[in-house]
């Protein structure tokens, strides 16, 4: 009955953007810094980082200004909005590290058009309250740091035998350059999509097997 | 007559006015506050990354010095975070020996606004390296200018010898296509960031003729002062 249905929890606001809708390996949105910026662990964290604080700090500012924006430039609003934080984080990365900044180059400005955070300021912020917003963001970035963070590390590692810079395994070690370059992000990307699409077709069969009456064989899908 | 269903209220125009300026309002506080507020860590890291950029085109320095010239046109060491048009860092050996020049130099690429560092040899009349400060060019494209060692081959010995009467340079740095390069002077571009490659090019072109005749006349104006006492 509709009226049994309860509204998710705080908790799983916030968590539902790890796996279970994570931007990247679920949703697949943001695929362009995905590929571009995860040739290490470090550029990776910092990308995820800096797009975690804009989803926030958007999805709280959108929320709180929902009531009083007209339908008609709410788009534009939301864009001027997200800008804004942008450039904040363009001058924060620049005061923290030339050399980060310079690693990741022109993506920082792109943060801007990742539709992971227009996404959300239209589908979820613009439609809640300022609480349950900025758990969507904060639960959205850290997916998205998670996805970054697991393409740069086996990127890292296999393309240059490092992780976070630390050498892993001695100087003899002959990393595959392929890794670190952009097909490399392809063919991570499309290593963790199969696993998480394994993942969740192996939990539906589980479910699905579950629910089955005794004695009744389950359909397994393959 | 009515209409069986009823047409939405309008929103008045002066609501989407007040909307907007509202928000560009709120937005262009943040911008300024962010820009305040950072304004001396971002100064404090660019004077340090131009330091560590020259010892990258000069690898025979160990002691970097800062000089402008003056009204009297010599050249006189000024502080490192000294900001503005005009200043040349100077690199010294261990002995204090001048090893060669670095110029920055700024202009526009493709998509971006570009800083790059060049080192000017006495000894070898010729530009000795570059490095790239800032470039937010096209990823894959425009910003192979900083990783493409053929294109930063050509800045390994670009000849900037002086014409005779030491005013002008024998032969202004020329920019051509990748792989129409015939002489010392001249600058491979690269296929696939033609537009960047050229504007670094054009940028160290109109810089070292303005600015190696007047160094190359006051060679004896760079020499390091000694650390002052605290």
């Amino acid at each position: 009955m509709a009226a049994d249905k309860q509204p998710p929890s705080d908790a799983d606001e916030f968590f539902k953007g790890f796996f279970a809708q994570n931007p990247v390996f679920v949703q697949v949105l943001g695929t362009c810094p995905t590929l571009a910026v995860t040739n290490s662990a470090v550029n990776a964290v910092a990308m995820g980082l800096a797009t975690t604080f804009v989803l926030v700090a958007s999805n709280v500012v959108v929320s709180a200004i929902r009531s009083f924006v007209p339908k008609q430039v709410r788009i534009v609003s939301y864009i001027l909005v997200i800008s804004t934080f942008v450039t904040v984080v363009d001058y924060l990365i620049q005061a923290i590290s030339l050399d980060l900044y310079k690693a990741l180059g022109a993506f920082i400005a792109l943060i801007v058009v990742n539709c992971i955070i227009l996404g959300r300021a239209e589908a979820f912020a613009s439609k809640n309250n300022v609480k349950r917003s900025l758990l969507d963001g904060a639960g959205m970035g850290v997916g998205f740091t998670i996805a970054l963070l697991c393409l740069g590390t086996v990127r890292e590692i296999v393309g240059k035998g490092s992780l976070f810079g630390i050498p892993l395994f001695g100087s003899d070690y002959q990393g595959w350059v392929i890794m670190i370059l952009p097909a490399g992000g392809f063919f991570t990307l499309a290593a963790w999509l199969m696993f998480f699409n394994w993942r969740a077709q192996r939990r539906a069969r589980l479910a699905a097997a579950a629910t089955q009456p005794a004695g009744t064989a389950p359909e397994v899908a393959r | 007559m009515s209409t069986p269903f009823p047409m939405p209220a309008q929103t008045p125009v002066w609501h989407l006015y007040r909307t907007l300026v509202g928000i560009g309002v709120f937005c262009a506080v943040a911008i300024v506050a962010a820009f305040d507020f950072t304004k001396a860590p971002i100064q404090r890291n660019k004077v340090a990354a131009r330091k560590q950029a020259v010892y990258v085109v000069l690898p025979a320095a160990k002691e970097v010095g800062t000089f402008r010239r003056g009204a009297d046109g010599r050249y006189m060491q000024v502080s490192d975070d000294t900001e503005g048009d005009g200043l040349v860092l100077g690199g010294f050996d261990a002995e204090h020996k001048l090893v060669g020049l670095a110029i920055e130099v700024a202009g526009s690429g493709y998509g971006s606004d570009l800083r790059v560092l060049y080192a000017y040899s006495f000894a070898q009349q010729a530009i000795v390296g570059m490095t790239v400060l800032q470039s937010s060019e096209t990823p894959g494209l425009g910003d192979a200018v900083d990783s493409h060692p053929g294109y930063k081959k050509n800045f390994e010995q670009l000849d900037v010898a002086l014409s005779a009467d030491r005013q002008t340079l024998a032969h202004p740095i020329e920019f051509t296509k990748q792989g129409q390069k015939k002489h010392a002077w001249q600058i491979d571009g690269i296929t696939g960031a033609t537009i960047t490659t050229r504007s670094i090019a054009q940028m160290v072109a109109k810089s070292a003729a303005a600015v190696v005749p007047g160094l190359a006349a006051s060679s004896a104006d760079f020499v390091l002062a000694p650390p002052r006492n605290q």
